[in-house]
């Protein structure tokens, strides 16, 4: 059965068409301008790879935090699942047995406790702001000149990371700013800016029980430099999905689109410790 | 006398320059590299407006993010104490400030001699400063200037988070998304930044006399949402609203002389160097009139 999964979040959305696990077309792009057309252009581009046509998939799941937009913008867009469920999903499915899945998104960093099985037994998401998410690291990258792809390149370099005093990422920018003007070599601020980041994924982690095998998905999975220092952070092996970890949520919605409602209750609200 | 206080803030940078009690000249300029040049750039332009030389300023107080890193400075002073005599010496009736600066957002209540009785500041997060309106009338593609006129003739403020800046960029990208009229977004956007600055002033208890300043209180919106938002009507100033830290500054400068030469006469007037008295008044002797500002 071809089913298809979209992931709508902050900055990205993303498609995945999937046939009995196997990626067959995927498709990235910037959210920018009017956010249905984008999605629909996303979907084509997917398909177009995949070789197929919209009305050979037959079943369609929406994640993401533009997920309850796009639900009801969308005709036929599918059913609306969690985004901690389709990453679990996804890991699941690539690396069994793993337990802890680290999603590092452009806004929020999420962190799932999975079961032996690959169901979500608890999660953790950044709510109150944006310190240590995808956009944290562009912005400070930016202002140090450094594009995204560079970073692990770049942060390798360090002698030792510099120990941000600021969490915000507002604060943060400006603080290097200044210290760069002191002379503190950028690499070493950018090392401490990923240093920043898994920490705050450790805050989030350790709100529930979580252990190795620790697996990444997100935009984040992209910087090796930063699976390095989550590893050295939380004291685990860490791992990042075999496959674009930015797609991970769209492929485990595809996945679970395709599957009954047993899954779908897996994926649902979170306790708290 | 001339006494100069400079602000040096994490975007802009202030000067004011003081004779006889009164601001014969300010300016206002981007920052610099280094806090060292931003200071020097602005107290030159202002020197230049007033017509001065460097080596007629009697005293030079710093305030602001870049205090510490004034080689000319005599002496510095907090943003706090800076923020809450300038206010003060703008307008008597003032014994409440809101500052909402570039980077920071504080709340100052004063007694009635214009010195800090108890102040609020935002230390962690950067929602509700400068900084946001900055980052959002970007993403709305508006100058900075135009965000708050164009707030102002909203009838409706869309919902803007007021918990990150960064977040609030995502409601702002949303509704542009959905296709909705700038002047509502705007007036989302400084309708949140106020209702933060309100939070921040429920933390002390004002007294009347309130007014605010910084380089948002530009922001008529802004303005506008944060009097309705702790229901007073703020007091005017009769200077720059952005110039108060600096202000303020060159006010601590003026006491700080008039102290000085007070020490001096007294020690004078009691004609004993071996008091033990003595020691403070001789440190603050080099820096009397005529013989400072030239010294790195």
């Amino acid at each position: 059965m071809i089913t298809a999964g979209v992931d709508l979040g902050t900055r990205y959305v993303k498609v995945c068409v999937v046939k009995d696990g196997r990626i067959l077309g995927a498709d990235v792009r910037e959210l920018a301008g009017e956010f249905r057309s984008v999605v629909r252009a996303s979907e084509r581009a997917a398909l177009e790879q995949a070789g197929l046509f919209g009305f050979q998939v037959r079943k369609k799941a929406v994640t993401g935090f533009g997920a309850a937009a796009a639900g009801r913008a969308l005709s036929r867009s599918g059913r609306i699942l969690d985004e901690a469920a389709c990453a679990a999903r996804a890991v699941a499915t690539l690396v069994p047995g793993a337990r802890t899945v680290i999603d590092g998104g452009a806004l929020f960093v999420r962190s799932a406790a999975l079961s032996p099985e690959g169901h979500v037994l608890d999660r953790a998401v950044t709510e109150k702001c944006a310190a240590g998410s995808g956009r944290f690291l562009e912005m400070i990258a930016s202002s140090l000149c450094v594009p995204l792809e560079e970073v692990s390149d770049v942060a390798a370099a360090a002698a030792r990371p510099y120990r941000m005093s600021n969490s915000c990422a507002v604060f943060a920018e400006s603080e290097v700013v200044s210290r760069v003007n002191q002379g503190v070599p950028g690499p070493e601020l950018l090392a401490g800016i990923l240093v920043a980041i898994a920490e705050k994924a450790l805050t989030l982690a350790n709100r529930s029980e979580t252990g190795p095998p620790v697996v990444v998905v997100g935009g984040l999975g992209h910087i090796p430099a930063f699976t390095r220092t989550l590893g050295e952070v939380l004291g685990h092996q860490v791992s990042v999905i075999p496959m674009d970890p930015q797609l991970a949520a769209a492929y485990g919605a595809a996945l679970l689109a395709g599957q009954g409602a047993a899954e779908r209750v897996s994926g649902r609200a979170g306790r708290g410790p | 006398m001339i006494f100069a206080g400079i602000d040096v803030g994490s975007l802009t940078a202030k000067a004011v320059l003081l004779r006889d009690g009164r601001v014969i000249a300010w300016h206002v300029e981007p920052v610099q590299a280094t806090p060292a040049q931003s200071a020097g750039r602005v107290l030159e332009a202002a020197l230049a407006k007033a017509r001065v030389r460097r080596a007629d300023l009697a005293r030079v107080c710093a305030t602001g993010y870049g205090r510490h890193e004034l080689p000319f400075a005599d002496l510095e002073r907090s943003e706090i104490s800076c923020h809450g005599l300038g206010t003060f010496t703008s307008n008597p009736a003032v014994r409440s400030v809101i500052d909402i600066g570039g980077q920071d957002c504080k709340v100052v209540v004063l007694d009635a001699a214009g010195l800090v009785d108890d102040f609020a500041m935002n230390d962690k997060c950067a929602a509700g400063t400068g900084r946001t309106l900055e980052l959002l009338a970007r993403t709305l593609g508006l100058p900075l200037g135009e965000l708050g006129p164009r707030a102002l003739r909203s009838r409706r403020a869309l919902p803007v988070s007021n918990k990150c800046s960064i977040f609030m960029e995502l409601d702002v990208m949303q509704w542009m998304h959905q296709g909705r009229r700038v002047e509502d977004i705007a007036r989302g956007i400084t309708a949140s930044v106020a209702r933060r600055v309100a939070a921040l002033a429920g933390k002390v208890t004002l007294r009347p006399g309130v007014c605010i300043s910084g380089g948002v209180s530009k922001n008529a919106a802004v303005v506008r949402e944060l009097e309705a938002a702790l229901g007073v009507r703020f007091v005017p100033l009769s200077h720059d609203p952005q110039v108060m830290g600096a202000l303020g500054a060159a006010c601590f400068a003026r006491l700080e002389h008039g102290r000085a030469r007070q020490e001096d006469r007294r020690v004078q007037e009691a004609g004993d160097p071996s008091e033990p008295m003595a020691a403070g008044p001789a440190d603050a002797a080099p820096a009397c009139p005529g013989c400072t500002g030239g010294s790195p």
